[in-house]
């Protein structure tokens, strides 16, 4: 969430003068959620997306659709199409509340198995592309079992169109590593950054303390990957790690209102979680990009930590639009235990994981990785892409898709 | 705004090809070869051709055909029973190289005829001469074909195809009674880099820098989208005779059968469900050598190059928490009877019943604040058709669901620097009450 | 293609804990010395590649004395003894002009890294994962890993790695878990090794590399490229070599050959075994629970994987290549046009893997050697009759070696043909004359070319 009094005030300044909206011609966002019976005048049921009336078996969410900047390692700002969190805003401010406001990576999802999702998506348009009258879409990539009309492709269902919401509704069935993104002009809106870490955590979690899992005792707080009954992929901290890439000229062209290079589509700047190294381990949010008036609109770091002897899961995923990536750990063996939201287990149901320095991820696909640091001497490791040329913010040497894991006593 | 649906929509025949479905994919096209006492002959030649692209251009292309019938691309798939001895006679027919095949995954493959090449024996087109490959077609599975002969090159110029060895169990991929299937499909995915096939064009054969792939074209079946929508052998496509578009039912047990074709890695992503990827370069993910015990469910198929990948793709629409086919009290009046066995689901549509009569738990946007595919059918449920406005949807006329499979590398989506287009096909959902296939039940 | 007997292993490994015993810092260590230096690379199109590499010393002496052997690239095959836990690689800098440093992923020692200084907005960034070893540093540097696991490795450095592993500082490092056996279980026992290193080179980096610390422009990081995204490989090489013309011998028939796949490149090399199955073990020297049967095995960028081979019965050629294609180099022509359509190519990231017996020791297998039981590399076959010179003295084809032979001998004698070069030397001359005495009255051959 944001500050909204400060962005309104800078989205009163652009769009008085760009002249994109008036006030009437926008229809209030109709943000679906169950027991929300938010009262905007203390009168007039509205809604702000967040439940008076708590279920802890319903999520409600509330994405804006948009443009904004982002800024890279090297100090450049590009312009981006993205997500914003603006869960709570409600219904009248909702659309001043998401202009401007594109998140990289989009905001991190973080759910639970079992829930009852409801994402509403506004639309807010794009402030610097007037000309494009985009719609837009949430795709939960990897949602088992899918609908298509909540499965976000613009060509098998409905994208929800400029100054309106929709509402998708997920029941979260399956835990795991999933990730989304909007699949409108996919090529485009990806490369974008309409993309963002996804993950729903496991049932499992929430056992009696004390159970049982074959041998393996949980304790109440234990955290898994997946329902393994077996303990076989607990974890103590987990970090999302998505990898994905930038072509400045792209985002140029596409700031510029120019032809859109996709053949020649080359991701200069590869990023973790929407950032090069060193950003990548600055703790918190990056300052707000200079041309985004003040917003702050990169809040996921991959500054990992943890204390000696604790397992480290580690989310990763990869929604690059252009090519695969090697991920490789220095000095830290890495225990692939799931991939695309599946654990690996053999047909007799046995906990199937394998050790490696190196998981190789082509765009939409994900790999869950503990790392175990037990044993391990405190210090910083490294964790890097082996395709060493990509650790390159551009043209700046010594940076890229790397970030450092802090091990501790 | 550019969409799939509306470049699509462009090509009158679609209405054709989905208002027939029966015969529209049958089973896998491919040849079978001719009996020849001791097993099965397949005379191939190959020729050059040039193969249209959706942008109204045209690129240069060598590929494998059978004799007598045009080049194709990707290659003739070759159909075999496990067990079979193969004879592939080959003849160069007017490919200015000398060409050749090999056959990863077989063992024990001899060649005689044509000249010794730096991997196997070659045919040239000056000689005229035949090259023939021999081999038992051994192991159950899916495998490819590409020639030896300068590979970086004659792959990239779609010299390049799949074989199919059936296991003695119909309708099983392999010996284990896990790969039991009810319908399959196959993707050969590749690409091209048009600046090689202008210069082989030119005859500028020795200048051919193709170091390092510089692709624009991404394909499927040989096919670019939304071309790979189309049926099988459409007259407009003459060396393209392969569609990859995918129907079932809920409830089949699909076989996909994934193809690493070119020289790059693709990630090929189903929308809709997981696959459970059972055997990889036509060998079962096994711990024994029997079963497929190690088998891994994933959403995306890390697809390289050179590589096969066998997976049963299943959907129900399970655990959506409402009813996929609407209410009763919606107009879609249908039950859910689940007597032998009681598994969760409709004996006869695989409805799953735990969400039968749910209502659908949010109200959609008004028609005027979104856009339609023109996959769509207007409704949310299975098997539904609604009203949508003048020109919209239109192309799904059984009230499918339908899923894109597509490479996920999205840059993969364009056709030389045109969106939509490249490497992507639908797989449709249909109801129950729709016939895909009386052939391929 | 380094091809190594079990026993040759051995031995070698035993000779090289002999010799290291004497510098040995622990009575178990394995101890090596080298010398990180410039060097060139000559590719098989004539370019002159500048490179930087490691050199092994022969002792503490030699390393001091900047190491009187040259780089290669990769970089000296370093194994440590089955039994031994301790490996210290010393690293002294002779010339290169950034600081390097040695790191082998996948093991584990502890690393200090060195940072940056904090930039405007107090930013830091790894400029080495571990210490480093400078041209200015009196000393060479250790490096010690204390509890080497078995497996196949890569050592290299870890400092400034976008540069410095392009550049050629990279090596393989290997440790058996017990003797002919790759891992603890003994599933992964062997008959024969080999290890294949991939490596790319992307000319233009490598020369404004070297133009560092030199007048030339442009220069890697100021005048020229400031980072390596633009990265353009146009050499493939394996091994360090970008024309594969070696074809290697997988052991025999039946025999298992542990092909141990190391890629230094920056992108994903696919070996493809066409002929036969692999069982992949292991990679980045971590044993797989279950070995995995596929012919194609991805090698990611830096990652090490292990593969057994196991041929069946009988003779025959595997042709072994990257599946990426990446199989040419950058200078054409890539394919030369013969007179009927006969088209050659460079190769590269490819190689046949040969399989059969090899009766007289000579390298050829037997179903290829055109003198079964003569020791003849060369394979010369002047007359093209299909026996080879050093088993074939009869010079009139007549089937027999006899009189007859000698006129023709003597007139080839004199006229300085390769017809009478029997003893493959290259040139005609008295060393031959022993030979044809030798083949007196014999028979050509016996070759174990069929026809």
């Amino acid at each position: 969430m944001k500050n909204f009094k400060m962005h309104k005030l800078y989205i009163a300044m652009l769009a008085t003068g760009i002249g994109m909206f008036s006030t009437n011609t926008i229809a209030v966002p109709f943000i679906q959620c169950p027991g929300d019976n938010f009262l905007s005048d203390g009168v007039t049921p509205g809604s702000n997306g967040v439940p008076e009336v708590v279920d802890p078996n319903v999520k409600c969410l509330h994405l804006s659709a948009g443009d904004g900047f982002a800024t890279m390692a090297d100090g450049r700002e590009l312009y981006i199409f993205s997500f914003g969190d603006i869960t709570g805003s409600d219904e009248a401010n909702a659309i001043d509340d998401g202009i401007m406001f594109a998140n990289l990576p989009a905001p991190t999802i973080v759910l639970e198995q079992g829930q009852e999702v409801y994402l509403s998506l506004t639309n807010v348009g794009m402030v610097l592309r007037p000309d494009l009258s985009d719609a837009h879409t949430v795709h939960f990539h990897g949602f088992p079992n899918a609908s298509a009309i909540f499965d976000g492709l613009p060509d098998t269902a409905i994208s929800i169109n400029l100054g309106s919401t929709m509402t998708y509704y997920y029941n979260l069935a399956q835990p795991g590593t999933f990730m989304y993104h909007c699949h409108v002009e996919a090529s485009e809106h990806m490369q974008m950054g309409m993309l963002g870490n996804l993950y729903v955590k496991a049932a499992q979690n929430k056992l009696p303390d004390g159970t049982n899992l074959n041998g393996f005792i949980h304790n109440a707080g234990n955290e898994y990957v997946y329902n393994d009954g077996d303990g076989s992929t607990f974890y103590d901290v987990e970090y999302p790690i998505q990898l994905t890439g930038m072509d400045p000229d792209f985002h140029d062209a596409n700031e510029t209102v120019q032809p859109l290079p996709f053949a020649n589509m080359k991701d200069k700047y590869p990023l973790i979680n929407g950032r090069g190294y060193p950003d990548t381990v600055i703790a918190g949010p990056l300052p707000a990009p200079v041309k985004n008036g003040g917003l702050v609109t990169q809040t996921q770091d991959s500054n990992i930590t943890a204390v000696q002897g604790q397992k480290i899961l580690l989310r990763v995923s990869s929604l690059s639009v252009t090519r695969f990536y090697s991920l490789k750990s220095l000095g830290l063996d890495m225990q692939v235990v799931g991939m695309g939201a599946k654990p690996l287990r053999t047909a007799a149901d046995t906990a199937n994981p394998y050790t490696t320095n190196t998981i190789t991820l082509g765009g939409g696909e994900a790999i869950d990785v503990i790392i175990d640091t037990t044993g391990v001497a405190p210090g910083k490791y490294f964790l890097y892409t082996s395709n060493l040329n990509n650790l390159s913010n551009n043209t700046e040497d010594f940076g890229g898709m790397m970030t450092e894991i802090e091990i501790t006593l | 705004m550019y969409s799939l649906s509306k470049v699509f929509k462009r090509a009158s025949l679609i209405v054709l090809f989905l208002g027939c479905t029966p015969g529209a994919n049958a089973a896998i096209q491919g040849v079978t070869g001719t009996p020849d006492g001791t097993g099965v002959t397949f005379n191939l030649t190959t020729s050059t051709s040039n193969i249209p692209t959706p942008d109204g251009n045209s690129v240069r292309m060598w590929g494998y055909g059978v004799a007598g019938s045009p080049m194709q691309y990707p290659g003739p798939t070759l159909i075999i029973d496990q067990g079979t001895q193969v004879t592939v006679n080959l003849t160069n027919t007017n490919i200015p190289m000398k060409v050749s095949m090999l056959f990863p995954g077989q063992e024990g493959v001899s060649a005689t005829g044509g000249t010794a090449g730096q991997f196997t024996q070659e045919s040239s087109s000056v000689l005229g001469d035949t090259v023939t490959y021999t081999f038992t077609a051994a192991n159950p599975g899916t495998y490819t074909y590409y020639s030896g002969t300068q590979p970086g090159l004659q792959i990239e110029m779609g010299l390049m195809g799949a074989i199919i060895v059936r296991s003695g169990t119909a309708d099983q991929a392999y010996n284990d009674p896990s790969t039991q299937y009810d319908r399959e499909y196959l993707f050969v995915l590749s690409e091209v880099d048009p600046k090689v096939h202008q210069d082989v064009e030119f005859g500028l054969l020795p200048m051919i820098n193709n170091t390092v792939s510089h692709s624009t074209f991404w394909f499927m079946n040989g096919r670019l989208g939304p071309d790979t929508f189309f049926p099988d052998n459409s007259s407009f496509l003459p060396n393209q005779p392969y569609g990859s578009l995918a129907q079932m039912h809920p409830g089949e047990r699909v076989l996909i059968r994934v193809v690493g074709g070119g020289r790059e890695g693709h990630p090929l992503h189903l929308h809709g469900n997981n696959i459970n990827v059972f055997a990889r370069d036509g060998r079962l993910m096994s711990s024994n050598g029997v079963s497929a015990d190690l088998a891994v469910s994933d959403y995306t198929i890390q697809a390289l190059p050179g590589a096969t990948y066998d997976g049963i793709w299943e959907w129900t629409g399970e655990q959506l928490g409402w009813d996929i086919y609407g209410t009763n009290a919606g107009g879609q009046t249908h039950d859910c009877n689940d007597v032998a066995p009681v598994d969760g689901f409709d004996d006869v549509t695989s409805e799953y019943c735990a969400d039968h009569d749910v209502e659908i738990p949010v109200v959609l946007p008004e028609k005027q604040e979104t856009a339609f595919g023109g996959f769509y059918s207007g409704s949310p449920f299975l098997g539904a058709l609604s009203d949508l406005p003048p020109g919209e949807g239109g192309l799904n006329l059984n009230g499918g669901l339908f899923f894109m499979w597509h490479s996920h590398n999205e840059r993969e989506l364009t056709n030389d620097d045109i969106y939509p287009g490249g490497m992507m096909t639908m797989m449709i959902i249909e109801p129950h009450s729709a016939v895909i296939d009386p052939g391929n039940p | 293609m380094k091809i190594k007997s079990t026993k040759t292993a051995l031995a070698s490994a035993i000779a090289l804990s002999l010799v290291s015993a004497t510098f040995s810092s622990s009575l178990f260590a394995q101890d090596y010395y080298l010398c990180a230096k410039q060097g060139t690379k000559t590719m098989s199109d004539t370019t002159v590649i500048p490179m930087w590499g490691f050199a092994l010393a022969t002792d503490a002496v030699d390393q001091a004395a900047g190491c009187a052997a040259a780089i290669t690239v990769p970089g000296p095959a370093l194994t440590v003894p089955v039994g031994d836990n301790v490996l210290n690689i010393h690293v002294k800098n002779i010339d290169l002009p950034e600081a390097v440093s040695v790191i082998i992923p996948g093991q584990h020692a502890p690393m200090t890294p060195v940072m940056s200084a904090p930039d405007a907005q107090g930013r830091q960034r790894v400029i080495s994962f571990t210490h480093v070893a400078s041209m200015t540093d009196a000393s060479a540097s250790t490096y010690t890993w204390s509890s080497m696991q078995p497996g196949t490795y890569a050592y290299q450095s870890g400092s400034h790695p976008a540069v410095q592993v392009q550049m050629g500082l990279y090596g393989a490092v290997t440790k058996d878990a017990a003797a002919g056996q790759a891992y603890a279980s003994a599933s992964t026992a062997y008959d024969s090794e080999m290890t294949v290193i991939y490596s790319e080179i992307d000319p233009v980096l490598h020369t404004q590399v070297a133009n560092i610390g030199t007048p030339n422009e442009p220069k890697y990081g100021s005048t020229g490229m400031t980072s390596t995204i633009d990265y353009n490989p146009q050499y493939f090489l394996v091994n360090g070599d970008d024309s594969s013309t070696g074809t290697p011998i997988a052991g025999a028939p039946l025999q298992t050959s542990l092909i141990r796949f190391i890629n230094m490149g920056l992108e994903t090399h696919i070996p493809t075994l066409h002929g036969d199955d692999m069982a992949i073990i292991a990679e980045d020297g971590h044993a797989y629970t279950n070995a995995r049967n596929q012919y194609s095995v991805m090698v990611a960028a830096g990652q090490t994987r292990d593969v057994l081979f196991t041929p069946p019965a009988g003779p025959g050629d595997y042709p072994l290549f990257d599946r990426m294609l990446n199989l040419t180099n950058k200078t054409p022509p890539f394919v030369t046009a013969g007179a009927n359509g006969v088209l050659t190519s460079p190769g590269s990231l490819v190689t046949v893997l040969q399989v059969g017996t090899n009766a007289d020791t000579d390298n050829v297998l037997d179903h290829k050697d055109n003198c079964l039981l003569e020791v003849n590399p060369a394979q010369m076959d002047t007359d093209k009759d299909g026996f080879g010179n050093a088993c074939d003295a009869d010079l009139n084809n007549d089937g027999i070696v006899n009189t007859q032979d000698i006129p023709l001998f003597i007139t080839a004698f004199q006229a300085n043909s390769q017809l009478v070069d029997l003893n493959e030397d290259g040139v005609a001359n008295t060393g031959d004359i022993p030979e044809l005495i030798r083949m007196f009255f014999t028979e050509p051959g016996p070759t174990g070319i069929s026809n």
